[in-house]
């Protein structure tokens, strides 16, 4: 069996580059076919630049930028950057933070002579960037801060969008933009179309990043920047940001990250010391949040593994339905039911549990009589008559559990990392987190699920990629907030479960998880998925994968608005689409290049 | 096709894998094998067009690249008209 494993992921691995590479000859090819006269009217409209400060009034925007030995080149561009913004009321704080090269000063005191919006501060010697941003703020006078980087760009509107989102969301402490890379070039790529705030993903990397708009007042009342976290101070005033109140998102690529030597950006080695600040400072926020967890680097640099402690006194229900089918997996036919359970006693850390099997009556004898002597005590079988009704077969199942929690778990899997339900379990901990999905393969290692994808019906996020892939922008490698998870391995705290009326029996095959996920986000609950958790899931191998119309009309109609609208996902992403690709005539558009001389040129 | 396994397996519950579990293992994995040779195939074409279509890409999207090409066209039909009048 292993043999026929081993070959069937080696097929898998090969048919999860298919589909990467896929994406990649896809975004290649979209901007192509779209015809220069696309191309044309978008460098156009990229010259049509809105004039400088046209939005007048509103609070003053302190855009605080430390400035160490930056290129003269970048720096003027970063200077150029700011002062175009269609935002009027701005002042630029620059700290020089005792910068030796030649023509630092200089420009920025030239800068100071052209606008005086602009303030120059200058530390006699390297303070290092804590220091420096400190002292900008301090020297704020503004009543929002936008946090700029020495070598960044923004575009002309950002200020005016990230004054808009706070404006609109007045309850917000910060909103944050999209992004993309300024390369060598000057060439703009690689835009990260990031989803709206999910502060499970922020504990597993600082997605937000740096250009961010922040109140003040809520700055200085969460502490300023921290020394000690150099290298990750963003990180740690975003999260610390993030626990004072909202936060919003404004899906639109408002600054440019510059891939410089030595910068992150370009090399995700260039600063080690940052990922143990990093480090630091998950873990505070976990403690200062009441998480009991501990927090480690994960394989990925940049990337954390907040490790909560499961109750082990915890008891879990697994209800699983079934109809005990048999079915060929890696060549050799087993009874599904069974082997699923036997997974579950043979490799799971978390040993407090009780099986809820929900069977059909035309179940045979000895697949129930191998349940009982498999799991012995731990298990009890309910009978189910009627029809198939996944719905109906969870709700009685959950019905007659006793466990704190319940983990629905189809019948046609096999658990793949042992501490998977304790790592669901203690996720569940948290009061707000709803339900709590897993990462599910096919037989041949690719991904089946890691998370809901909307717009338009549910498909999974990263539908067969490989089973090992990081998800751009890493988003596979975290745990993250999602719109929904599918209820093939989904946990959910047993009363939450019963208060909201559990699946909805007028949805018998599919679509019951999404429209569960929905009631519970409505309620304020949030749906997190976890990489950490993970069964093969050998989907539909026990029963017939095709969705019937009147469930899809059900869910359409109940649930259009959230269908439409996926804050998980990204407007500037193709709908439809589950890997993570831009609509067409978006991806690394250019407004501008340099040339050879150091000038910007448009189109 | 696969079959059951041994039944003396002690593994075996009397629903798992039947008699034969050798045999349709074996038979899987050598399919799948196959399998993975007409995907390599495929993965192999695809990776082969992904360097043309990131030249498009990139071609497209840099203004000196547009610029570079209009000039060659335009050259190019300047001298073929002219060529033609010779």
């Amino acid at each position: 069996v292993n043999a026929a494993r081993d070959a069937e992921h080696a097929a898998g691995r090969l048919r999860g580059r298919i589909a990467e590479v896929s994406t990649q000859l896809d975004r290649a090819t979209n901007d192509v076919a779209l015809g220069w006269a696309f191309w044309l009217r978008r460098q156009l409209a990229s010259r049509r630049r809105p004039r400088p400060g046209r939005i007048k009034g509103g609070p003053l925007v302190s855009v605080l930028t430390a400035v160490y030995e930056t290129d003269l080149h970048h720096l003027q561009q970063c200077l150029d950057s700011v002062s175009a913004q269609t935002y009027e009321n701005w002042e630029h704080v620059l700290v020089d933070d005792g910068s030796r090269a030649p023509g630092v000063g200089e420009t920025l005191a030239r800068a100071a002579r052209r606008d005086p919006r602009v303030r120059i501060v200058r530390h006699e010697h390297n303070a290092g960037i804590v220091a420096a941003s400190a002292t900008a703020l301090a020297t704020a006078g503004g009543e929002l801060v936008v946090l700029l980087d020495h070598d960044d760009v923004v575009t002309p509107r950002a200020v005016e969008l990230l004054v808009t989102a706070l404006e609109v969301h007045p309850d917000a402490v910060l909103a944050y933009s999209d992004n993309a890379l300024l390369r060598a070039d000057g060439r703009v790529a690689d835009p990260f179309y990031k989803p709206d705030f999910s502060p499970e993903r922020l504990r597993g990397h600082n997605y937000v990043l740096h250009c961010v708009i922040a109140r003040r007042e809520a700055i200085v009342a969460c502490g300023g920047f921290r020394a000690g976290f150099d290298g990750a101070q963003d990180h740690d005033l975003l999260l610390r940001l993030s626990e004072h109140g909202p936060v919003a998102h404004v899906p639109e690529v408002l600054y440019h990250w510059r891939e410089a030597a030595g910068s992150v950006a370009a090399d995700p080695n260039a600063k080690p010391y940052a990922y143990d600040a990093g480090v630091r400072a998950v873990q505070e926020h976990c403690d200062r949040i009441g998480l009991d967890a501990t927090v480690e680097r994960a394989a990925l640099d940049g990337v954390y593994r907040v490790r909560r402690r499961p109750d082990p006194a915890q008891l879990v229900s697994i209800v699983i339905p079934t109809c005990g089918t048999r079915a060929p997996v890696w060549g050799v036919e087993r009874v599904l039911v069974v082997e699923a359970v036997r997974s579950i006693i043979e490799r799971s850390e978390h040993s407090r549990v009780e099986f809820v099997v929900v069977a059909d009556e035309h179940t045979p004898d000895d697949v129930l009589d191998a349940l009982h002597r498999l799991a012995g005590e731990r298990l009890r079988t309910i009978g189910f008559a009627g029809p198939f009704n996944f719905a109906a077969k969870c709700n009685l199942g959950a019905a007659n559990a006793t466990g704190e929690s319940v983990l629905f778990l189809n019948d046609d899997t096999e658990l793949i990392e042992p501490g998977s339900i304790g790592e669901m379990a203690s996720l569940l901990a948290q009061p707000d987190v709803g339900m709590v999905g897993a990462k599910l393969l096919y037989a041949d290692g690719t991904l089946q699920h890691a998370g809901h994808v909307f717009p338009g019906l549910a498909t999974h996020a990263l539908l067969g990629y490989p089973g090992d892939h990081p998800g751009p922008y890493r988003m596979a490698s975290v745990a993250r907030e999602c719109s929904g998870v599918t209820a093939a391995a989904a946990m959910i705290a047993a009363d939450l479960f019963a208060a909201t009326g559990g699946f909805d029996e007028a949805l018998p095959h599919n679509f019951n998880d999404v429209d569960l996920s929905f009631r519970l986000r409505r309620s304020g609950h949030r749906i997190v998925w976890t990489p950490y958790a993970s069964w093969y899931h050998f989907e539909s191998a026990s029963r017939d994968p095709s969705t019937g119309d009147a469930e899809r009309d059900l869910v359409v109609s109940r649930w259009h608005t959230e269908l439409e609208h996926d804050p998980y996902f990204n407007p500037n992403l193709a709908p439809h689409r589950s890997d993570w690709l831009e609509r067409p005539g978006r991806a690394g558009a250019p407004p501008y290049y340099v040339d050879a001389a150091g000038h910007r040129r448009f189109g | 096709v696969p079959e059951r396994a041994d039944p003396d397996d002690p593994a075996a519950t009397g629903t798992g894998p039947g008699p034969g579990t050798d045999t349709g293992s074996r038979a899987h994995a050598e399919a799948q094998q196959r399998l993975a040779v007409e995907l390599q195939a495929t993965l192999d074409e695809l990776e082969r067009r992904l360097p043309d279509a990131r030249r498009a890409q990139e071609h497209r999207q840099h203004p000196a690249a547009l610029i570079e090409s209009a000039r060659q066209r335009l050259t190019g039909a300047v001298r073929r008209r002219l060529g033609a009048r010779r």
